[in-house]
């Protein structure tokens, strides 16, 4: 029986506790309970009293002057309160008559004194009772708020207790070998992800850069009558996004299509696929890789075959130097050589 | 006797002009308490406690107000910290603060900042330059209101 008192005057004093965390201003409660505390006729109350309010006037009145060597015009809108129509005495007494009724007791202390003040000024009944349920409303709404970040503000509150530099740890006994710890303050809103930071799936690889370039050069043969024969040709590549990389290798996919030409009475289109494997990041000076590759296409309505070695110069494999053997499918008809050799520089855009 | 008198009033109104030329409390304002509060440290306490406690919730009720108005401009009026050390530790560091004659005449609400400002650890260099930012401050505002 006894412990079950003990419990309940327990439980009731963690609320009385809980209710006062979230006050934020001195308020009628503060206020009555000066006298509570001290006695009711003790001059130490007055004291008390008027130190507070003197307190708040010195405030008000110094953010008013620096707020006024900034911005004069909102300085005289946002202080604008009367707060020094009474004399500190006559102060004390009216706001022991305003804290005399409970239903006060949420009112700041700071906005009974300018209800006081407003009450000597001859403001109408009416819009002061207006203030009081104005302020009434505010500071409910102030304490809604706090209730909702009050961890995030005890959090804060630990972390920089916590982090202060003279040592106060040992007097609330937690002795010197105390660790501090991190204290990680949650957000108030969820950190929205970026579009980087979405999941990419295993397709996105295949299925992004495409790109085009050009190409020209010049091609190099044998012929039967003469020791050299040669020609030109003039291509437009198209980057397909089919390839494949991984941090040291890389594979992609080209389609060239274009012009070339043999002689005055032999040139016609030529169309080839390509497949180009290279390693990437290569260490030689001014190289950037150096590309092996084998193709198939058709050359003048012939089926050509080819393989070469490229050398991107450039980052991004802007600028290519490319070496191309090239052997096709030949008759009396097309009059192609068998085999020759492409030499051509390539830009990719 | 009349010249004895004639001097006396004479002290007395300039003793009270005195007086009123104050904007703030200050640190003899600060020292006082202990005399007034009978050499009572809990009573002492009580008032010094009450009168932060009144800066506090002014500077908060109109930093409130003026951030309904204009928040970037109430930010950064009111981008001083106050809140760093407890009332109980704020005391202790005004004590020692206005032990040295020299910071005698810096407003309280001054001193509120520059207490913080020690306890925040902040380069000695800058809190000389806020002290002497704040005694040059009020001294022109004195002259202004003197005007």
């Amino acid at each position: 029986m006894f412990s079950r008192k003990i419990i309940l005057v327990g439980y009731m004093f963690a609320i009385l506790f809980a209710q006062r965390d979230n006050r934020i201003f001195w308020d009628g409660s503060n206020w009555n309970r000066i006298a509570t505390k001290l006695g009711e006729g003790s001059k130490s109350v007055s004291q008390i009293k008027a130190a507070h309010l003197n307190g708040i006037l010195d405030g008000r009145l110094y953010y008013y002057l620096k707020a006024w060597e900034v911005e004069p015009s909102l300085a005289e809108v946002a202080y604008n309160d009367p707060l020094d129509l009474l004399r500190h005495k006559e102060l004390i007494h009216s706001l022991d008559n305003f804290y005399s009724d409970p239903k006060h007791n949420s009112i700041p202390v700071i906005s009974a004194v300018i209800i006081e003040n407003m009450r000597i000024g001859g403001i109408s009944d009416k819009v002061i009772y207006r203030y009081i349920e104005e302020t009434r409303f505010w500071v409910s709404s102030i304490r809604a708020s706090v209730d909702s970040i009050s961890v995030e503000i005890l959090a804060a509150k630990l972390d920089k207790h916590l982090s202060k530099p003279f040592d106060i740890s040992e007097r609330y006994g937690r002795g010197s070998d105390y660790e501090r710890k991190e204290v990680l303050i949650k957000p108030r809103s969820p950190i929205k992800r970026s579009e980087k930071d979405k999941k990419s799936f295993w397709y996105h690889k295949f299925t992004k850069g495409w790109g085009i370039g050009i190409s020209g050069g010049i091609n190099q043969w044998n012929t039967i009558d003469s020791l050299n024969s040669s020609g030109s040709n003039y291509n437009f590549m198209i980057k397909t996004p089919l390839h494949f990389r991984t941090n040291k290798l890389e594979s992609i996919i080209k389609i060239e299509t274009g012009v070339i030409n043999f002689s005055s009475n032999l040139n016609g289109k030529q169309n080839a696929i390509y497949i180009q494997t290279s390693l990437r990041n290569s260490s030689i000076f001014l190289v950037n890789r150096i590309k092996l590759e084998i193709g198939a296409g058709s050359v003048i309505g012939s089926r050509s075959f080819s393989s070469g070695i490229i050398l991107s110069l450039r980052k991004e494999d802007k600028l290519n130097l490319i070496t191309r053997f090239i052997s096709a499918g030949t008759s009396t008809e097309t009059q192609l050589p068998s085999n020759w050799v492409l030499f051509s520089i390539g830009f990719n855009f | 006797m009349n010249r004895l008198l004639i001097i006396f009033l004479f002290f007395i109104i300039y003793s009270q002009a005195q007086q009123m030329d104050r904007l703030f409390w200050n640190g003899s304002d600060w020292r006082r308490v202990e005399k007034v509060a009978n050499y009572d440290p809990e009573l002492t306490y009580m008032i010094k406690v009450g009168y932060i406690n009144g800066v506090l919730d002014g500077r908060l009720f109109y930093y409130l107000k003026a951030w309904t108005m204009e928040h970037t401009f109430a930010d950064s009026l009111y981008a001083e910290t106050v809140d760093y050390l407890s009332p109980r530790e704020l005391v202790k560091v005004l004590d020692n603060f206005y032990a040295d004659p020299i910071n005698g005449y810096i407003p309280l609400p001054s001193a509120i900042i520059i207490c913080n400002m020690f306890g925040e650890r902040i380069p000695m260099g800058k809190i000389d330059e806020y002290i002497r930012h704040s005694k040059e401050w009020i001294n022109r505002m004195i002259l202004e209101n003197n005007k």
